[in-house]
């Protein structure tokens, strides 16, 4: 997607964080070294963009060479900062209008839900910008404009769905989920409650922990993607230079994010807590693990089961792309899926909800990538349900209209 | 003084902790600088303290600082209230140097 009527210095991030901390009051000395972090962390996901390609393309092509199939790890993070650098300032449009358009639902519809987990519903926008501009070929400013309105509406059903699900598992909290995953949180409910009938259930409490090595994960899974795919040459140094390059990406994106989008969260946070009365929040998925962490691992060991699953029955049935099961995605829609399904069915609940999660996530990210061509090539794809969910729904809503 | 809230990637539920502390800060009227960061990075951060949702895997001596408050429920800024005002009395009592 090229964007040639906006430079490519990232000013929009820049004007965005100068404004809100002027309006703070802050010191010239801080809004300046604020401003300057928000561009430069727009450079470090760049960075992090050409570095994830220069580890993950050669798996896709080695693969396809071999199989005819195109895959994608799943990595949000990965796939968010190439669709980052190629949308630019416009990518950036996008994400504002879209929570504007949110806030706008929120305060007038008086079901005051608003998705405030910054890097998602980025992500989020530009990804609909990409299949609008994909399927129907408008200008960038039209896009953004259409895909912001987009974005903006179906992320304020997004909270919704999932604080009903969130009532139940703390009454009175006025929280949903803005992170991607509540998808994974009505996928919980409806399988835990499969298991409502049965007289003895057994729930996961408050024992137990769960891991904070999710990038460590990911990259033993491209160390060893690297030597068992068909195709890869089975290269010891090859794999360990890819996988640690997976994982330096990774890091800087993350970094390059908490730079660049800051003072952007903090504002809107701000904005939700003036203009929105009854304000639902809509959270990253870790809020909800301390409700039961064994049930959150119970739910990722199941989805990376079943994940792993479906992405092999993609290539035997010779699928054009396949999603490889990304522990880092699954780790979060696997474990939020747990929780809820742990709260409707126990701990059998909580492994459902996780192995039906697992099989959706690898469904609707292979569909979206398929239907909108989204990072083919790249050896990476947006992990979660609603990538998933509102890519298909769009691209096949825009291909009906072309 | 320097407080760090940490989640997985550090990017969504820290901030959530972020402005959660924030809030209950300037309710006791203090002002503190206060960051969001990922687990894993949390140290090189070298904070005075660290506050965590409870449920993550924190290896709590490799942070420094000192101490960790593990927050049962980010949504509850009573409990985020009662953890940081209970720290904050402890660093006074044992001498501990914050400005």
């Amino acid at each position: 997607m090229e964007v040639n009527w906006f430079i490519t210095i990232p000013w929009l991030p820049a004007i965005t964080t100068a404004a809100y901390l002027t309006v703070k009051k802050k010191s010239p000395s801080e809004i300046i070294e604020n401003t300057v972090k928000a561009m430069l962390g727009y450079y470090l996901i760049c960075a992090g963009a050409y570095l994830a390609i220069e580890a993950m393309s050669p798996l896709d092509a080695r693969i396809y060479g071999a199989t005819g199939t195109h895959v994608g790890i799943l990595n949000t993070e990965l796939m968010g900062a190439v669709l980052v650098e190629k949308s630019g300032n416009a990518g950036f449009l996008t994400f504002l209008l879209a929570f504007a358009v949110n806030l706008l639902l929120a305060r007038k519809l008086k079901k005051g839900y608003l998705f405030l987990t910054g890097h998602h519903l980025l992500f989020l926008s530009l990804m609909t910008c990409f299949v609008i501009r994909e399927k129907i070929q408008l200008s960038p400013l039209a896009a953004a404009a259409l895909g912001g309105m987009i974005t903006g509406i179906y992320i304020w059903f997004c909270v919704g769905a999932s604080a009903g699900c969130m009532e139940k598992l703390k009454p009175g909290a006025r929280a949903g989920l803005g992170n991607s995953a509540s998808g994974a949180a009505v996928i919980g409910t409806v399988a835990g409650r499969c298991f409502r009938k049965k007289k003895k259930l057994e729930y996961y409490g408050k024992e137990g922990r769960n891991t904070s090595f999710v990038t460590s994960i990911g990259v033993i899974t491209v160390f060893v993607l690297y030597l068992v795919m068909p195709g890869t040459g089975k290269s010891l140094s090859e794999a360990a230079r890819c996988a640690l390059m997976y994982g330096a990406a990774l890091s800087a994106i993350v970094y390059g994010l908490r730079m660049l989008l800051g003072n952007v969260i903090q504002m809107f946070w701000e904005l939700g807590k003036r203009y929105v009365p009854d304000l639902v929040t809509g959270l990253d998925s870790t809020a909800i693990v301390s409700y039961s962490p064994g049930a959150w691992k119970a739910g990722f060991c199941a989805a990376s089961v079943t994940a792993a699953i479906a992405s092999l029955l993609l290539f035997v049935t010779g699928s054009p792309f396949a999603a490889l099961p990304g522990f880092t995605s699954l780790y979060f829609a696997g474990g939020v899926a747990g929780v809820f399904g742990n709260m409707e069915g126990g701990k059998q609940g909580a492994a459902l909800a996780g192995a039906v999660t697992g099989i959706a996530v690898i469904l609707l990210t292979s569909g979206l990538v398929l239907l909108s061509g989204m990072g083919v090539g790249y050896g990476m794809a947006l992990g979660e349900t609603e990538y998933g969910i509102l890519g298909c729904l769009l691209s096949v809503v825009l291909n009906v209209i072309k | 003084m320097k407080i760090v809230t940490l989640c997985t990637c550090g990017l969504g539920t820290c901030f959530a902790l972020k402005i959660k502390v924030e809030e209950v800060l300037e309710s006791l009227g203090l002002s503190c600088e206060v960051l969001p960061c990922d687990l894993s990075s949390g140290f090189l951060e070298a904070a005075d303290l660290y506050v965590v949702p409870y449920g993550l895997d924190v290896d709590v001596n490799s942070l420094g600082g000192f101490g960790v408050l593990v927050i049962e429920d980010v949504l509850d800024t009573e409990e985020i209230e009662k953890k940081l005002q209970e720290s904050f009395e402890n660093m006074k009592r044992s001498g501990y140097p914050w400005k």
